[in-house]
């Protein structure tokens, strides 16, 4: 068994950790303790033993079925702001389904879940009315700049139509989703001025 | 050369969805063995890998985890520790979550000397009062720096180097059969 005195140190060192000075006492210690060295072995012997055998079997695939397919945030925050909300609604409709099914097996966990897909919620129409914002801003500089940089605005705006004309409908689908599951109550007010609920 | 975990999250924040299956890949195995050794039981830790997966399908897309400010996996094994933790104060609300367990121990040369080590080590590993058997883990199997340890364990850098000796004291005695009860 390692020595009272240098068996911190020793573990340390076995895992490279020590700082050099204090190493090259062990080092020295080491070199004329046989029941230090025999500590030592065993240890790295035993880190060996639990790496070579190690029956956790690999549920990644079970896992990623499992996880709620969605495309990931915006490719350019600054730029294409508006696709985040676009992708966080088909990862709400994800969610949603994915927690109904655990909610099935753990009735302790509905609760919090339908607390979180609210949160989701939440987040999501916060991001949609930024991203109004957003268009109301980039109309007003479009006019503003009138002729002279017309192409690339123009290529924005046709870009920015587009997506806000993809949002609105998913927007309208999640808002539908989310009456039939009662978790919404109230937030899209602060959009559009119409209740849900 | 693999992307590293970080630049997987940045691929994903920045568009890229297979980078958040490529990271399940990686993580599923460890995510599963340190949520075993930390709940002692392999259903129950199924349930709370998953749930960590969800949970980090979540916050790597809301930009809670910045790859800028640290690395990624002590990240994922604090969030980990911390669903374990939830799910064994679920379980024994009033009880102290670390024990020192205590048995019959046979006789033993050292590992270094025996050869059918592998699942003895492993069961007596199990047996570890709850903090040394994560920080051994996360030490041992997933190479993470003692630094690294003490973030995921919401730990001192002293109390890391203390865990992973007595562990690895507990480990010999026991092999020895000298352990105290």
């Amino acid at each position: 068994m390692a020595c009272e005195a240098f068996g911190p140190d020793l573990s340390t060192y076995a895992d490279g950790e020590l700082e050099p000075s204090r190493a090259a006492a062990v080092e020295r210690h080491l070199a004329h303790c046989p029941d230090c060295r025999s500590s030592l072995r065993t240890w790295r012997a035993a880190g060996e033993s639990l790496r070579k055998e190690d029956p956790t079997p690999d549920r990644s695939d079970a896992f990623r079925a499992a996880l709620p397919r969605a495309a990931p945030a915006a490719a350019s925050r600054r730029r294409r702001r508006w696709l985040a909300p676009v992708a966080a609604g088909v990862a709400l409709a994800a969610v949603l389904s994915f927690e109904r099914a655990r909610a099935a097996r753990d009735a302790e966990a509905v609760v919090a879940l339908e607390e979180r897909n609210r949160t989701e919620t939440i987040e999501l129409l916060g991001a949609v009315e930024s991203l109004r914002y957003d268009a109301a801003a980039l109309l007003l500089r479009a006019r503003a700049a009138e002729a002279g940089e017309a192409a690339g605005l123009e290529e924005d705006l046709r870009s920015l139509t587009e997506s806000l004309r993809r949002l609105e409908g998913n927007l309208s689908r999640i808002r539908d989703g989310l009456d039939r599951e009662g978790l919404l109550a109230g937030p899209t007010e602060a959009i559009d001025g119409t209740k849900n609920r | 050369m693999d992307p590293t975990d970080e630049e997987l999250v940045r691929r994903y924040r920045t568009g890229d969805a297979s980078a958040f299956d490529a990271l399940v890949d990686r993580y599923a195995r460890g995510a599963l063995r340190f949520a075993a050794h930390f709940l002692g039981e392999a259903h129950e830790a199924e349930d709370v890998a998953q749930e960590c997966f969800l949970k980090l399908f979540t916050v790597a897309r809301n930009g809670v985890y910045d790859p800028q400010r640290g690395r990624f996996a002590p990240f994922f094994f604090r969030m980990l520790r911390n669903l374990s933790l939830d799910r064994l104060r679920a379980r024994r609300p009033s009880g102290p979550l670390s024990q020192d367990p205590a048995g019959e121990e046979p006789d033993g040369a050292t590992l270094a000397e025996r050869g059918e080590t592998c699942a003895r080590v492993r069961e007596i590993v199990e047996r570890l009062p709850a903090n040394e058997r994560a920080a051994i883990a996360l030490r041992e199997f997933e190479g993470l720096s003692y630094r690294e340890i003490a973030e995921a364990l919401g730990a001192s850098l002293e109390s890391v180097k203390t865990w992973i000796f007595r562990a690895r004291r507990r480990i010999e005695r026991r092999w020895r059969g000298e352990e105290e009860a």
